[in-house]
């Protein structure tokens, strides 16, 4: 069979062959873009040949093909042919570019408009800020005494050159000396602690010397308002570049259950959607997610929610589920929990979780239940616990740099082995007698044999040994000794991590992405300079104010979810093909709601929701482990290095099944269980205003009249030993309708 | 602060005063940038299928599209597939723009072909292994390709010309091809 390469290499190779034997050769179009590109910008006034306002001019092809018709300017598009000298006299046009003259000026006057606006309006006053101002944190925001300037966002300096194993040499930090006992490399000469909000500027960095430190600089924090508002803006002006057309806003019942869904992990019941839409209050969605964030009513199913997604996102949905794993699901989940009943911040929560020690199950002597994300990642090389690491707190997946560089930007293989090694002193010790397991540091003398050194090897592809010794690109020198007193390696890189650049970004990426069904890059955890963000300053931003927010989770949904696009309606707009994300790579404009199927969290929960088996159940321990064990059908772990899952929730015949005939779904759909249903049954409404509950329940919606009528006549019909039983149908059909199972 | 805001967006953004400079020419030239990744795209659209004039006209847009927003320079890999992605991108948005059926093939197995052969940017140096590999062909199978793809002609005009049936002037290609890939393969890695 051919390999699919072999049809790439040969489009390659046909093509170059029609360049080299058809004498065709690239065209220089470089004026002809540098005089278009000017004029756009002099058009929108920030050009560098200010004053000229002329409509931008078309710039054709010096070699044309175009019919004499379509060579005309158009006057519909030119509407005023006066001298314009940044024109190009061509001898044609081409049809293609005729037909952009108007998108040119659309965007012009559309920048124009939007910078002098809303968008800078919220920039100048972001920017503006004292850089000496206080860090929210506590700590005084220092500048670089050294005037060295922050590199571009994701421009991650390569780490030092390898070395060839056995060849060691000067340390990556210059010293070329361990540190002294009780102290890490990362008490630099200037004295400062990580405590501080910009911790790297004046330090010596790993990296090349040319690359800056990666360091966030503090920035202040922003009100909501203003948040919301450059969100919209930005969002906005993807729109108009894209000649996007925006969808309507979406009903207020629609908001109302993708809010619910999103937040608190279910569809809301009818007095909760009622509530919503009966109140005329002008900020009401404002009041909802405040509810939802932090009311009391609400506090226990939001943690609930948000510790599913953070547990699924650290350990997949399979990791610790079993008896023979080191880590523990539950473990993990309680530490989770707690903390977001705590409302810990997110770096905080980071930090704990990468330098965590203890025993992982609950009930044991020294639990600890933020160990479970390592003890889940535990191997030979602890190769899985650092991709792991790196894709869940950096957004990069450098998985493929264990055995060869990045094929597609400039990470090198010791980029992987270099941060692998901070997991070296890290080991699992199993209690010969409790049989508990226990993630613990010990001192290492690495492959070299030497404690002092403590370096690993690794080998390339052409079977070349190199070393590497712990260090994140872009981040202060790290001590080379492998000794726990001297250097504590994990904790070394809980701290780097947390203040690293990449560390917000890829969270603020992976709840935008929770929210909208795509982030900004696709996919959400595979961030870096090959695959650009759709939406650069609009990340940049979030990342810069959820880090000055203090790295409240909650502050960031809330932006969020107040955010138009996510209030749209996710029926498409016409011509909305421009913003198709389901379509190849395309990345997303959130120019309409993107209908989605529910994650199987939020089924089970939705299912709990109107079988009101929740209430019913023990302690949150115990509901969780239901959830874990009906979730369990639907998922399996493929035992890949990377910790690959596989999951059947996806359309097939054994979620079909499980909806038409499992046990929940059977508890839902019985009046003979104390449910939503019987409720609804007993109830003394008439059967029109029980078909409305059902469909409100299910549907967030009221039934159209075809469908009011028949499952009115339906209803009305029912035998006379079984009156409930065409209800139940009704409700069976509902609740098994694609509507029910997405998010829309 | 407003020298971050340009650091941070290498080359645009906003100035002190908060406003848009668009393209900061302070750190890249637009000029310099087009004429250093043009060959690149340009071909790297024609292996997507475009025709001549139509990559020419989609270089022209890619690079223009660049230009408008904000743009990082990270090294000149990072910047040509950049450059790759948004010329795919504006590829793909004329495609479904003129209703035409789009497929949806395998992008990133194409482009790690792609960044097999050109390691240069602008697959120059694959042009020029190119050249020297084809001299080394015979001269009926470097006929049966100047044929094929200098002058268009079918397969059974090839055929007829080097002497052989069509079937055996498929397989004279398609070898003259295998023997070229792996020319290539050794002058370029």
């Amino acid at each position: 069979m051919m390999d699919p390469h072999d049809q790439h290499y040969d489009r390659i190779l046909e093509t170059c062959l029609e360049e080299v034997l058809g004498g065709q050769s690239p065209p220089d179009v470089a004026d002809r873009v540098v005089q278009a590109h000017r004029a756009v910008a002099s058009v929108s006034g920030n050009g560098s040949d200010s004053g000229i306002s002329e409509p931008v001019p078309v710039v054709a092809r010096s070699v044309t093909d175009e019919s004499p018709a379509s060579a005309a300017p158009s006057a519909a598009v030119a509407p005023r042919p006066a001298p314009d000298p940044l024109s190009i006299q061509a001898t044609g046009h081409s049809r293609r570019w005729t037909s952009r003259r108007s998108t040119w000026i659309g965007v012009a006057a559309a920048a124009s408009v939007l910078i002098v606006g809303t968008l800078l309006g919220a920039l100048a006053l972001h920017f503006s800020q004292s850089p000496s101002a206080q860090s929210p944190r506590g700590g005084t925001a220092s500048t670089d005494g050294a005037g060295t300037k922050k590199k571009a966002k994701g421009d991650r300096g390569e780490t030092t050159p390898p070395q060839v194993a056995g060849e060691k040499g000067q340390h990556s930090g210059g010293t070329g000396s361990p540190p002294a006992p009780g102290t890490t490399q990362e008490h630099s000469p200037d004295g400062g602690s990580f405590d501080n909000p910009s911790p790297f500027g004046p330090r010596e960095v790993v990296g090349n010397s040319s690359d800056p430190p990666i360091a966030p600089e503090p920035v202040d924090p922003l009100p909501e308002a203003e948040l919301v508002a450059f969100i919209d803006a930005n969002v906005a002006q993807y729109w108009t570049d894209y000649r996007a057309t925006p969808a309507a806003v979406a009903p207020d019942s629609q908001w109302c259950r993708r809010v619910y869904l999103r937040i608190v992990g279910r569809i809301p019941t009818v007095e909760e959607l009622e509530r919503f839409v009966r109140d005329n209050r002008s900020d009401k969605k404002r009041r909802l997610v405040d509810e939802l964030l932090s009311g009391d009513e609400y506090v226990e199913e939001f943690a609930r929610n948000w510790t599913s997604i953070l547990t699924n996102a650290l350990i997949g949905r399979v990791g610790g589920t079993q008896a023979d794993e080191l880590a523990s699901r539950e473990g993990l989940q309680q530490y989770l929990r707690r903390s977001l009943y705590e409302n810990k911040p997110y770096d905080q929560v980071a930090f704990e979780l990468i330098a965590a020690e203890g025993a992982g199950r609950p009930g044991a002597a020294d639990y600890n239940g933020a160990t479970n994300f390592l003890l889940s990642g535990m191997s030979d090389k602890a190769t899985l616990a650092t991709s792991r690491t790196a894709r869940v707190f950096l957004g990069q997946q450098i998985q493929c740099t264990q055995c060869h560089d990045h094929p597609e930007n400039n990470w090198k293989q010791s980029r992987f082995w270099e941060l692998n090694a901070f997991f070296r002193q890290m080991h699992a010790e199993r209690d010969p007698r409790s049989g508990e397991v226990r993630l613990v540091d010990r001192d290492v003398v690495g492959d070299g044999g030497d404690a002092d050194e403590a370096e690993i090897y690794y080998e390339q592809l052409n079977g070349k040994m190199l070393v590497a010794y712990p260090a994140l690109a872009g981040t202060p020198a790290v001590g080379r000794s492998g000794l726990v007193s001297q250097v504590d390696r994990r904790e070394e890189l809980a701290r780097r991590i947390v203040a690293h650049d990449d560390f917000a970004r890829a969270a603020v990426n992976r709840v935008w992405a929770h929210f909208f069904g795509y982030g900004f890059t696709r996919p959400v955890d595979d961030m870096g300079p090959h695959n650009p963000p759709s939406h650069p300053e609009l990340l940049d931003l979030l990342a810069d104010q959820f880090r000055a927010h203090e790295f409240d989770v909650k502050g960031l949904i809330r932006w969020i979810a107040l955010s138009r696009s996510f209030g749209l309606s996710s029926d498409v707009p016409a011509g909305a093909l421009v913003d198709n994300p389901t379509s190849g790579d395309a990345l997303p404009l959130f120019s309409y709601y993107y209908t989605r199927p529910m994650q199987p969290e939020e089924v089970f929960a939705s299912l709990e929701l109107v079988a009101a088996t929740y209430d019913a159940r023990g302690d949150f321990a115990e509901q969780q482990r239901e959830k874990t064990q009906w979730l369990g059908q639907f998922m399996r772990n493929l035992g890949t290095d990377e910790g690959e899952e596989s999951s059947t929730f996806q359309g097939t015949i054994n979620q079909s099944l499980m909806m038409m005939n499992g046990p929940l779904m059977r508890r839902a759909t019985s009046v003979e269980h104390a449910n939503l249903l019987s409720r609804v049954a007993a109830s003394r409404i008439s059967p029109e205003e029980k078909v409305e509950h059902l469909f409100l329940a299910a549907l967030a919606r009221k039934p159209n009249r075809a469908e009011l009528a028949l499952a009115s006549r339906l209803v009305a019909s029912a035998p006379r030993g079984s009156p409930a039983a065409p209800l139940e149908d009704v409700w069976w059909a509902l609740l098994n309708s694609n509507e029910f199972i997405l998010d829309h | 602060m407003a020298e971050r805001s340009k650091d941070r967006s290498a080359g645009q953004a906003t100035d002190s005063a908060g406003e848009s400079t668009g393209f900061d020419a302070s750190h890249v030239d637009p000029g310099q940038l087009v004429r250093q990744y043009q060959a690149g795209v340009w071909r790297y659209l024609r292996t997507l299928g475009c025709e001549a004039a139509l990559a020419e006209d989609l270089t022209q847009e890619t690079f223009l599209a660049v230009l408008q927003r904000p743009f990082q320079q990270y090294s000149d890999a990072a910047t040509a597939a950049y450059l790759r992605k948004v010329a795919h991108n504006q590829f793909v948005s004329l495609q479904r723009k003129s209703g035409r059926e789009i497929s949806v093939e395998d992008i990133d197995t194409f482009n790690n072909a792609w960044a097999h052969w050109i390691t240069d940017g602008n697959g120059q140096q694959l042009i020029e292994a190119l050249r020297e590999c084809v001299q080394q062909l015979g001269d009926r199978a470097r006929v049966a390709l100047d044929m094929r793809f200098a002058e268009r002609q079918s397969r059974a005009e090839i055929a007829a010309a080097v002497g052989l049936s069509e079937h055996g002037a498929k397989n004279l290609m398609q070898r003259a091809k295998a023997q070229l890939r792996k020319c290539i393969d050794g002058k370029i890695r």
